[in-house]
C-alpha cells in the first residue's frame, strides 16, 4: 500500500507540472458550469463531471507526454500492478471528490434558488412536464437520477481512457490537448446525431415499446427515497466498470513491451 | 299521385335520417329545479350542454372520437340525457340508446343489493362469519382466525390484498365456474379482518358466491330474477361472457375500446416545416377479456338500464326491497371516518360528502369501459355516465350537479396542519407474494412533505391545498393492532410501513449485488483468459453464486415489467417458473455463502483473498435475506 501511495505522490507531482493548458481549460469549464448551474440550470453542473472525466487522463499524463518520462516507470523499484493501481486509485478518488463537490454545489444552487428568478421557474416547467407525461417522480428524484447517470458515464469514460493509456501508451498524437478537444466536439456532434436518429426511431412501434419498457423500469426504480435506489445502481455500475478496467489494465500493462 | 306519394315519403325519410344523424340528446325543461349543488338546473343544463357542444376544432384535434353518455335525473324524471362520440371510431358507429357499456365495479352494488335482500328475508346475517354459508369443500386460506362477515366484505375490510394473478380469461372457453375461479385466484389475507380497509374485487366476488350458496341458484340467475326483472332492465347482462342477454352480447361485440396516446405526426404546412410534432389521439385496444370472478365487475348494459337501476334507489316504492327500512339501511353508513358519524362507506356503496348533500353510488373501471353512478337519496337527484374510453369519463359533471366539499364544511380557520410522518402504501396492492417488493418501489409515498392535511378532531382529517382550489378530501385516522397508522379515504387506505428505510436499503443492496456480479464475472473471465486464475471447485461454486445473483435480479426485473406494463397474461405457470428460479437462486447463494465463509477461515487462504471472500459472503447474505424477506419465491397466491 505504501508503494501505491508513493506512486500517487509521483502522479500528483506530474499533475502539478508546468503544462497548465489543460488545467486552465478544466478550471474554466468548471467555473462556467458552476455559474450556469447557479444562475440558470442547477443540473447543468453535472457537465463539470463529464468534462473532468474527459480531461482526467490528459491532466495526469500531460507532463509525462511533454518530457517523455513514461519510461521512468521501467526503472522504478516497483511492480507494474502498483503503477496501474496508483493511477486508477488517484483518478477514482479525484472523480469521486469532484462529483461530490459539484453535487453539493448543485444542492446549494437549488437551495438558494437564484436560478428560479433568472429562468422563470424551470422546476415548475419540469413538474408540469412530469405531470403531462404521467411520471410520478419528484423533481429531486429526477435530478439525482440524472446526476448519478452522468457520474456513471463519466467513470466509464475516465476508466476507459486510462485503460487505453496503459494499453497503448501516450505519444504526441495520442491524448494531446487538440486531440482531446476534437474528441469532445465529436462527442457533442455524436450526441446530436444520436438524438436525431433516436427521434426517427421513436416513431417505430417496436422501438417505442422498448423505450416505454426501459423508462417505466427506470421510473419505478427512481421512486424510492428521492431516487436513491436508481442512483446507487448507476454509481455501482460506474465503479464496477472502473474495477473491470483496472483489472484489464493490470493484465494488459503487464504484457506490454515498454 | 304515386309520384307525389314517393316524394313525400322520401322527404319524410330524409328528415328522419337527418335527425338520426344529429347528436342525440334529450332535455326536459324544468325551470325552477335547484340542483343539490345549490345551482339552478337551467344553469347546470347550459353548462353541461355547452360543454359537450364546445368541441375543439383545431387541426391537431384527435381524429377519433370515442363515446361517452350521461344522464341527470331527479326521481323518475330524466332531466338530461346525452350521447356523444362513436362506439366504433373506425366504422363510425355513433353511441345511442342501443349502445352498451361495461359497468365495472358498479356491478358490486348488485352483490350488496342481493345481500340486503337476503338479509331482509332473514336468510343472511351481516355479522355472521361467511364460512358458515360456504360449502365444506370451499377452502379459504386465511392468515387470521378472526371471522370474516358480510359487513366486512361490504366495507372492503376482509383483509384481502390484490391477487397475484389476474382473475381474467382471454378465451370464453377458459372461464371457470365462480366457486372454482375464486379458489384458483384466491389472494393472501394480508390484514386482520375489520381492521384495515383494502379494496378487494375478490372479496366482493366471494360475497357474490355467498349469495349463490344461500339462494341455491347461480349468481347471475339470482340477479336476473331479483333485480333485473323487477326493475324491467331488459338490456343488462350479468355473467362473465354477457351471454345471459343475447341483445347485450350482440351490442357488446360491436363496442370498441380506446385509450389516449401521444403520437408523432408530420407537419405538412409549407410555412411551418419544423418537422414532426407530438399530438394526442386515441388508439383502439384489446377488449375481449372476461372476469372469471364476475360478480365484481361484469355487468354490462345500456345507459337507460343503468339509469333505471340508479332510479330504484331514490324510488319511494323501494322496488328492490320489501321494506323501505332495508333500502334506508343499505344506503346508510356502515363504516365511518375516525370517531365521527360521517360515513366512508354505506354497505358497499361509495359515499361522497358535498357541501349540501351526502351522495352514494359507485364508480367502475374495466379494460374497456368506465362508468359512474352518483345518487342523492334525499333530493333524489342522480347522475350516471359511461364511456368506452376510460380516461374520457366526464366525472367532473358531478361538481355542477352535486357541488364540492369546501374546507369550511367540516373545518374552520383554527384547523391546524397535522404533521403526519413516515412512509405509507396503498393497501390495495400485492402486500404478500412475489410482487411484494414492487410495493416498496412504486406504491410507497413519504408523508413528511405533505403539509396540506388538517386535523379536525375525532380522528377526522381533511386534505386541501389552499393554493389549488377549494375542494377538500376527508380522511379517517386509525391506529392498528400492530401500532401502525392508517389513513382511510372511502374504499382505500394509506397504511404506514415500519422499517421502510431498512427494507429499501436491503432492496438497493440486492440490485447492486446483481450488477456487481456482472463485473465480477467479467473480471474473472478476463483473468482466466490471461491465465491468472486457476479453476477449482470453490471458484466454480462462487461463480455459480454470482450467476445466481444476476438471474435473481433479472427475475425481479421481469416481475417489475409485469406490473408496469400491465401484462395481463401473466399466468400461474409463468409465476411458478420465476418462483422456482428464485428458490434455486436462494439455494445456490446459500452454498456459495457457506463456501465463502469456509474459505475465510481456511488456513491456506492469504489475507488479501480473505477480504474478497468476506465480500462474497456478504453479497450472498444480502441476496438470501432480500429474496426471503420480500417473498420473491412465493408464486402461490395465498
Amino acid at each position: 500500500m505504501k508503494r501505491i501511495l508513493d506512486l500517487i505522490r509521483v502522479d500528483l507531482i506530474s499533475f502539478s507540472g508546468k503544462k497548465k493548458g489543460i488545467l486552465i481549460a478544466f478550471v474554466t469549464a468548471l467555473m462556467i458550469s458552476i455559474l450556469i448551474g447557479i444562475f440558470i440550470l442547477p443540473e447543468f453542473m453535472a457537465v463539470c463531471v463529464l468534462v473532468a472525466a474527459c480531461l482526467m487522463t490528459s491532466l495526469l499524463t500531460s507532463q509525462e507526454n511533454q518530457l517523455n518520462t513514461a519510461k521512468i516507470f521501467c526503472i522504478l523499484p516497483t511492480d507494474r500492478k502498483s503503477i496501474v493501481l496508483a493511477k486508477y486509485l488517484l483518478t477514482t478518488v479525484m472523480m469521486t471528490g469532484i462529483s461530490l463537490l459539484i453535487y453539493i454545489l448543485m444542492e446549494i444552487a437549488m437551495e438558494i434558488d437564484i436560478y428560479d428568478s433568472f429562468t422563470g421557474g424551470i422546476d415548475t416547467a419540469l413538474t408540469t412536464a412530469e405531470k403531462q407525461a404521467d411520471i410520478s417522480l419528484s423533481v429531486i428524484a429526477v435530478y439525482n437520477a440524472i446526476y448519478s447517470f452522468i457520474f456513471m458515464i463519466s467513470m466509464i469514460i475516465m476508466s476507459g481512457s486510462l485503460r487505453r493509456y496503459f494499453k497503448n501508451g501516450i505519444s504526441d498524437k495520442k491524448n494531446s490537448l487538440i486531440r482531446t478537444t476534437v474528441k469532445i466536439i465529436l462527442i457533442i456532434l455524436g450526441i446530436v446525431l444520436i438524438e436525431t436518429v433516436l427521434f426517427q426511431l421513436v416513431q417505430i412501434q417496436l422501438v417505442q415499446s422498448i423505450l416505454i419498457l426501459i423508462f417505466s423500469l427506470l421510473e419505478i426504480l427512481a421512486q424510492p427515497l428521492q431516487g436513491l435506489l436508481l442512483s446507487m445502481i448507476f454509481i455501482g455500475i460506474g465503479y464496477g466498470m472502473t474495477a473491470y478496467h483496472t483489472v484489464c489494465s493490470v493484465l494488459e500493462y503487464d504484457e506490454r513491451e515498454l | 299521385m304515386k309520384q307525389w306519394l314517393y316524394k313525400i315519403t322520401a322527404i319524410c325519410c330524409a328528415i328522419g335520417f337527418s335527425f338520426c344523424g344529429l347528436p342525440l340528446h334529450a332535455h326536459a325543461e324544468v325551470e325552477d329545479v335547484i340542483c343539490p349543488s345549490g345551482v339552478a338546473w337551467k344553469t347546470v343544463y347550459d353548462i353541461l350542454h355547452h360543454n359537450w357542444e364546445n368541441d375543439d376544432d383545431n387541426e391537431y384535434h384527435p381524429k377519433k372520437d370515442p363515446s361517452y353518455a350521461f344522464t341527470v335525473f331527479q326521481g323518475d324524471h330524466i332531466l338530461l340525457t346525452e350521447f356523444h362520440g362513436d362506439i366504433d371510431c373506425e366504422d363510425h358507429i355513433p353511441a345511442d340508446e342501443t349502445s352498451v357499456y361495461e359497468w365495472g365495479s358498479i356491478s358490486k352494488t348488485m352483490v350488496w343489493v342481493s345481500a340486503m335482500q337476503l338479509w331482509e328475508q332473514g336468510k343472511l346475517d351481516l355479522d355472521e362469519d361467511i364460512r358458515h354459508y360456504l360449502p365444506d369443500d370451499f377452502s379459504l386460506h386465511l392468515s387470521y382466525d378472526d371471522p370474516i362477515t358480510m359487513l366486512n366484505l361490504m366495507n372492503h375490510e376482509g383483509g384481502f390484498c390484490e391477487t397475484t394473478y389476474k382473475p381474467e380469461s382471454w378465451e370464453e372457453s377458459e372461464i371457470l365456474p365462480l366457486g372454482e375461479a375464486l379458489q384458483k385466484f384466491q389472494p393472501a389475507q394480508a390484514y386482520r379482518p375489520g381492521e384495515v380497509t383494502s379494496y378487494s374485487n375478490w372479496g366482493a366476488s366471494l360475497a357474490g358466491y355467498v349469495i349463490e350458496c344461500i339462494s341455491g341458484m347461480d349468481y347471475a340467475e339470482y340477479v336476473h330474477q331479483n333485480i333485473l326483472t323487477p326493475l324491467g332492465m331488459e338490456h343488462t347482462a350479468v355473467s362473465a361472457n354477457h351471454r345471459d342477454n343475447a341483445y347485450v352480447r350482440e351490442q357488446w361485440e360491436k363496442l370498441k375500446s380506446y385509450e389516449g396516446k401521444l403520437k408523432f405526426i408530420s407537419r405538412d404546412s409549407e410555412n411551418e416545416n419544423f418537422g414532426d410534432i407530438l399530438v394526442f389521439d386515441y388508439e383502439c385496444k384489446e377488449k375481449d377479456i372476461y372476469f372469471d370472478i364476475y360478480p365484481c365487475a361484469s355487468v354490462t348494459s345500456t345507459l337507460q338500464d343503468l339509469v333505471t337501476y340508479a332510479q330504484a334507489f331514490v324510488n319511494d316504492d323501494h322496488p328492490l326491497f320489501e321494506k323501505q327500512e332495508t333500502q334506508d339501511k343499505l344506503l346508510s353508513g356502515s363504516s365511518f371516518y375516525g370517531e365521527t358519524e360521517i360515513p366512508s362507506c354505506s354497505h358497499g356503496f361509495e359515499t361522497w360528502e358535498f357541501d349540501h348533500v351526502r351522495a352514494v353510488g359507485h364508480s367502475g373501471l374495466t379494460h374497456s369501459c368506465s362508468a359512474l353512478m352518483v345518487i342523492d337519496p334525499v333530493s333524489k337527484f342522480g347522475y350516471v355516465t359511461m364511456t368506452n374510453c376510460p380516461e374520457n369519463l366526464p366525472t367532473w359533471y358531478t361538481d355542477y350537479v352535486f357541488g364540492k366539499l369546501s374546507p369550511e364544511t367540516y373545518g374552520d380557520q383554527n384547523s391546524t396542519t397535522y404533521p403526519i410522518n413516515g412512509y405509507y402504501f396503498d393497501t390495495r396492492t400485492n402486500a404478500i407474494g412475489m410482487f411484494q417488493f414492487i410495493m416498496y418501489l412504486g406504491s410507497t409515498y413519504c408523508m413528511d412533505d405533505i403539509k396540506t392535511i388538517y386535523s379536525l378532531g375525532n380522528d377526522l382529517y381533511q386534505q386541501y391545498d389552499p393554493h389549488q382550489g377549494r375542494n377538500a378530501t376527508l380522511y379517517g385516522g386509525k391506529i392498528h393492532s400492530d401500532g401502525s397508522r392508517g389513513l382511510k379515504d372511502g374504499f382505500s387506505e394509506a397504511h404506514e410501513i415500519k422499517g421502510y428505510v431498512f427494507k429499501i436499503s436491503l432492496l438497493t443492496a440486492f440490485f447492486l449485488c446483481g450488477f456487481i456480479a456482472v463485473f465480477i464475472l467479467m473480471i474473472k473471465h478476463k483473468m482466466k483468459k490471461a491465465g491468472k486464475l486457476e479453476s477449482s471447485v470453490n471458484s466454480t461454486i462462487l461463480t455459480a453464486g454470482q450467476i445466481a445473483k444476476i438471474i435473481s435480479v433479472l427475475s425481479a426485473v421481469s416481475l417489475i415489467m409485469v406490473i408496469t406494463q400491465r401484462i395481463h397474461r401473466f399466468t400461474k405457470s409463468m409465476g411458478m417458473i420465476i418462483g422456482m428460479i428464485q428458490i434455486i437462486c436462494i439455494i445456490v447463494c446459500v452454498i456459495a455463502g457457506i463456501t465463502s465463509i469456509s474459505m475465510i477461515f481456511s488456513k491456506n487462504t492469504d489475507k488479501s483473498k480473505k477480504f474478497l471472500y468476506g465480500f462474497s459472503a456478504v453479497g450472498n447474505l444480502i441476496m438470501i435475506m432480500t429474496e426471503i424477506s420480500f417473498q420473491m419465491y412465493r408464486f402461490w397466491g395465498c
